[in-house]
């Protein structure tokens, strides 16, 4: 009885309102101590989705994932960009400690081919992080999306600038930019309501201050 | 020597419908002015149809029997085709033509774990390529030949046994004349046994020296040696298939059975196939031709197949398709995965090259590819995409650069002499120049700001040498 309580409790549908909620999976560190503090399992989760919405475009969203994609790939771990809205910039993905051999950019050329490539990628298992821009708010599909990254204990990232009235992503982060800062609102998490923060990434933006970083170890 | 007689009864018919056969009652006529039947469906045979019938008096009997021509190319084709899938099991094959293959599997038992277990696999692998054979194991090769044509699933590995298994088998198995086969008749010698039972030199006499051979090479008395079937160095398929298909999507069956010829041809050589190319042959013109690349080499049918199906499911036909074909034009090296030690437990770099594999397949090869930092100053050249991944990354320390680069600098207006959009932009760092190139008439000569707009997302934006002011990449 105990263990099928435990196994209950440990699928990460299940939604626990005592604070500190505990991840399945151990989270991937985000680089920025605030955030850990906040999210369950101490960094950004695996196997579950984790949405953006943002107001605009270009406020420091990409910026916010990079240490993590980061780690990642200095662990030997890979990480795919589905269809990305521009040109991911080699030298300073590289410059901020992403190594390039580690990450794949995919870009289908229409939305169902892009949501049919998220959901393989999310459920194969053989990327750790997948970050899709896809512009759409159809709550089925992206619950499609959400078992796919149950299924594969992917960290799945989708940057979305429409608000899914019923979203399935199991943590979602609303991002704007207030006072020269970027402003973190966490609209759902496993565990208890946190109140609305502000992270400094105005440095991080564009590689000014950024952390030495180990050099990248051989492919496996 | 241990040999196994693979025979496929109907052969004929099995090339043709491999185990699809139409509802209507069937059968495979010779060519010439008197066309005779060669092979009949089961259902034409309760009929009383039967091979050696002619064309018209089997008609005469089933009136809806569809007769097609024999193709003795096609059915040679595919018996080298099989021979082709066998060399996984052993490296000398032969080809005992019209419908027979022989395979010398002493040397691959303990390999394949066993004398079942290698049954097994072989009539797996079969079943996968659609035909249905015979098996009979035997220490000679003709024994084991004339056992399989006769219809017996049987394993002799014990030579003494070899003579009381022959023995009931019917004369008519041996390829004599006619005339021969009715004097032994007329002297009461119907089987290989009661011919043995004759004496030896009245036999020699009457019959001449080829019968009496033939029955010592059968009981091993005598030496048999058979010439190996040599795979071509390139593996190229050809199948004409029954009727017009006319969806893509529905040649996946058939594209199946020839993967799997071909990964037998594969396993043989310790090879994955790089680059393949599926080609949809049509009746009047040119054939269409698909062709997959792969990062890495694969061996594995169902992988390949379900390649294969997206690739097709996603191509649209413009006219139906008469024949496919199959070639393997590169393929490279790659460890013996049939027999690992440790299960089947694939590794995580074999799932991702799969999956790309599929993504490929699916999206173009130009969907998927990685990202390359290259040292140059200009930035539109300071990285290029890569259809494969580069080891180790050539890092040119690179401050004040946005994640972001616009595919085109993109041309932004000026108020009071300020970049403007939507607002004023405020230059947060510069002016960087950069001027660079001219060795390549590419030069530029730019100075790069960071520049803040009125929401506060940050730009990359750049005056150049007629100052006008472009942006060229997004902080996010």
């Amino acid at each position: 009885m105990a263990t099928s309580l435990d196994a209950l409790l440990s699928n990460p549908r299940i939604w626990r309102g005592d604070g500190a909620a505990r991840a399945a999976l151990p989270g991937i560190p985000s680089g920025f101590a605030q955030l850990d503090r906040t999210l369950p399992g101490s960094g950004w989760p695996r196997g579950t989705l984790t949405e953006f919405l943002l107001q605009g475009r270009g406020i420091g969203e990409f910026t916010l994932i990079i240490p993590a994609l980061a780690r990642l790939s200095h662990g030997g771990e890979f990480s795919a960009l589905v269809a990305p809205p521009y040109i991911p910039y080699a030298p300073a993905l590289a410059t901020r400690g992403v190594s390039l051999a580690r990450l794949t950019v995919i870009r289908p050329k229409t939305l169902l081919n892009a949501l049919w490539a998220a959901e393989q990628c999310l459920r194969s298992g053989a990327y750790a992080a997948v970050v899709a821009w896809l512009g759409t708010n159809d709550d089925r599909r992206l619950r499609r999306l959400q078992l796919a990254a149950e299924e594969g204990k992917t960290w799945g990232v989708l940057f979305n600038t429409l608000s899914p009235p019923n979203s399935p992503a199991l943590l979602r982060l609303a991002l704007r930019v207030r006072g020269g800062q970027l402003e973190v609102e966490v609209l759902k998490r496993r565990g208890s309501w946190v109140a609305p923060f502000y992270l400094d990434v105005k440095d991080a933006l564009d590689g000014a201050a950024l952390p030495e970083l180990p050099a990248a170890g051989p492919l496996p | 020597m241990r040999w196994t007689a693979l025979h496929f009864p109907n052969f004929p018919l099995q090339v043709r419908f491999r185990k699809k056969l139409p509802p209507e009652p069937v059968a495979v006529a010779s060519g010439g002015p008197r066309p005779t039947i060669v092979a009949c469906c089961p259902r034409a045979a309760t009929a009383g149809i039967r091979p050696g019938l002619t064309a018209s008096a089997a008609r005469a009997l089933v009136h809806e029997l569809a007769v097609y021509p024999c193709n003795e190319t096609m059915e040679r084709a595919a018996l080298e085709g099989i021979a082709t899938w066998a060399q996984q099991f052993t490296s000398n094959a032969c080809l005992a033509p019209p419908a027979t293959l022989l395979l010398e599997t002493g040397g691959s038992l303990r390999l394949f774990g066993g004398p079942v277990e290698l049954a097994k696999r072989i009539r797996y692998g079969l079943a996968a390529l659609g035909f249905t054979a015979t098996l009979a194991v035997a220490p000679t090769a003709l024994g084991a030949e004339l056992l399989a044509r006769a219809g017996r699933n049987t394993t002799i590995e014990n030579p003494a046994t070899l003579q009381p298994a022959l023995e009931p088998l019917p004369l008519a198995l041996l390829d004599l004349e006619a005339s021969a086969l009715e004097s032994l008749a007329g002297i009461g010698a119907e089987t290989l046994g009661s011919c043995l039972r004759l004496p030896r030199d009245g036999l020699t006499r009457r019959f001449g020296q080829a019968l009496t051979d033939t029955l010592d090479r059968a009981l091993g008395r005598l030496p048999d040696p058979r010439l190996a079937f040599v795979p071509p160095r390139r593996f190229a398929a050809w199948h004409e298939l029954p009727m017009l298909v006319p969806d893509a999507g529905a040649l996946v069956f058939r594209a199946r059975q020839m993967l799997v010829e071909l990964c037998g041809y594969l396993a043989c050589h310790s090879e994955g196939v790089t680059r393949l190319t599926v080609s949809l042959g049509h009746e009047k013109r040119e054939p269409s031709r698909i062709t997959l690349k792969l990062t890495v080499p694969i061996r594995d049918a169902a992988d390949l197949t379900r390649l294969v199906h997206e690739r097709l499911s996603s191509t649209t036909l413009e006219q139906p398709v008469a024949a496919l074909g199959l070639v393997a034009e590169e393929t490279a090296p790659l460890a013996s995965t049939t027999h690992s030690l440790f299960g089947d437990g694939r590794h995580i770099a074999d799932d991702r090259e799969l999956l790309l594999a599929r993504l490929q397949a699916r999206l173009g090869e130009d969907a998927v590819s990685w990202l390359v930092a290259f040292p140059d100053h200009r930035p539109e050249r300071a990285y290029r995409e890569s259809d494969a991944p580069l080891t180790g990354d050539a890092i040119v320390p690179a401050r004040h650069r946005p994640l972001w680069l616009l595919p085109q600098p993109l041309a932004i207006g000026t108020r009071n002499g300020l970049p403007w959009m939507e607002g004023p932009f405020v230059l947060v760092t510069g002016p960087e120049t950069i001027e660079s190139g001219w060795w390549d008439d590419r030069d530029i000569a730019r100075d790069y700001f960071v520049a803040e707009a009125s929401d506060g997302a940050r730009f990359w934006i750049f005056l150049d040498q007629q100052k006008r002011w472009f942006m060229h990449g997004v902080f996010s």
